[in-house]
C-alpha cells in the first residue's frame, strides 16, 4: 500500500495510541473551517452545528486507527463530518434536494442562443455582491452547495472532494459548474438586472 | 431563424452557441480547454455582448464561491472538544 501522506499517518498513529495533545492540536487547527462547513450545510442553528461537530470529532477519534495515509487526513476527516451532516439532516426530516439540470436552460432558444428579451447587464460596482453570493449559496440544492463549500476548504484538492462526496471527478466538475451558474443567476436577480421573465 | 440580434447565430458560423459557451465557462476559467475550443469561445465573446457580460459575472462568482468559509468557533468550543476527547478516552480505557 502506498502511503502518500506520511506526516498525516504519523499524527493519526499518535492519536490512535491515545495522545490527547495530538488530538487537541489537530482539532484546534481544523475546527474553525469544519464548524464553518457544518454551519453552512445545516443553516442557522448553532446548537445543532455544535452537536454535529462534536459527534464528528468522536467519530474521527474512534476510527483514527483505520486511517491509512492514502488521502490527506483533512479529506478523511471531512468525509466523516460530511456523513454526520447528512445524518443530522435526515433526523431533522429534511431530505437533501439534488439538482443536475442547466439552471439557465429556460432562457435559450431552440438553437442555444439567449432568447429575445434576455438581458445581462454588468453589476453595479458598489453592489454588495459578496453578501448576495453568500445568501444565494444558501439557496442552492444540497449537492451543489456541499461541493462548492468543500472545494473552498483549503488543502482539499478537487480529486479528494470527489472522493469525499463519493462521485466521479467529472460529475463533481459538472455539479460545481451548475452551482456557480445557479449562484450567478440568483445574484443577477438580487442585483436587479433581470427583467420579468416571459416578456420576449 | 431569429435569435437575439446581438449574438451570432450558431448555425450561421462555426461558433458554439451561447448555451455551449455558458456550460464551458468553468473549464475556460480553469484553462483546461484545448487551444481550439478556447479560441472558439473567445471568438464568441468578441461577437456576443451578452456572453461577455455573463463571463464577467461568472468569473466574479467563481472566485467568491471559492473563498475559504471562515466561521468563528463557538465560545464554548473547548467544552465541545473536551467532551469529545473524554468520550473517546473513556472508550479506549474500557477496551484495555
Ligand atoms: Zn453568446
Amino acid at each position: 500500500m502506498r502511503v502518500s501522506h506520511p506526516k498525516d499517518l504519523d499524527v493519526a498513529q499518535r492519536i490512535s495510541a491515545g495522545d490527547e495533545g495530538a488530538a487537541e492540536d489537530l482539532f484546534r487547527n481544523l475546527s474553525g473551517e469544519m464548524f464553518g462547513f457544518v454551519r453552512k450545510m445545516l443553516g442557522g442553528d448553532p446548537a445543532l452545528a455544535e452537536d454535529v461537530l462534536q459527534e464528528a470529532m468522536v467519530g474521527i477519534l474512534r476510527s483514527m486507527n483505520k486511517f491509512d495515509g492514502r488521502v490527506r487526513l483533512r479529506s478523511w476527516m471531512y468525509r466523516i463530518l460530511r456523513n454526520k451532516i447528512v445524518d443530522a439532516q435526515r433526523k431533522r426530516g429534511r431530505e437533501p434536494v439534488f439538482s443536475v439540470g442547466d439552471p439557465e436552460g429556460d432562457r435559450y432558444d431552440a438553437h442555444g442562443s439567449w432568447q429575445k428579451g434576455v438581458t445581462i447587464q454588468p453589476w453595479n460596482e458598489n453592489a454588495e455582491v459578496l453578501d448576495v453570493v453568500r445568501r444565494c449559496m444558501e439557496l442552492l440544492p444540497h449537492n451543489q452547495r456541499e461541493a462548492l463549500h468543500l472545494l473552498a476548504v483549503q488543502g482539499i484538492p478537487a480529486q479528494e472532494v470527489a472522493t469525499i462526496l463519493e462521485m466521479n471527478y467529472n460529475n463533481l466538475r459538472q455539479t460545481l459548474h451548475r452551482g456557480r451558474q445557479s449562484v450567478r443567476r440568483c445574484a443577477d436577480q438580487a442585483l436587479g438586472n433581470l427583467p420579468e421573465e416571459g416578456q420576449a | 431563424m431569429s435569435s437575439t440580434p446581438d449574438c451570432p447565430h450558431p448555425s450561421m458560423s462555426q461558433m458554439p452557441s451561447c448555451q455551449v459557451v455558458s456550460n464551458a465557462l468553468s473549464d475556460y476559467l480553469e484553462d483546461v480547454l484545448s487551444d481550439g475550443d478556447r479560441l472558439k469561445l473567445e471568438d464568441h465573446f468578441a461577437a456576443c455582448p451578452l456572453c461577455l457580460v455573463y463571463l464577467d459575472q461568472f468569473r466574479t462568482i467563481y472566485h467568491i464561491t471559492g473563498e475559504v468559509p471562515s466561521e468563528q468557533l463557538p465560545h464554548d468550543f473547548n467544552e465541545v472538544m473536551g467532551k469529545a476527547i473524554r468520550l473517546w478516552k473513556a472508550e479506549l480505557e474500557d477496551q484495555d
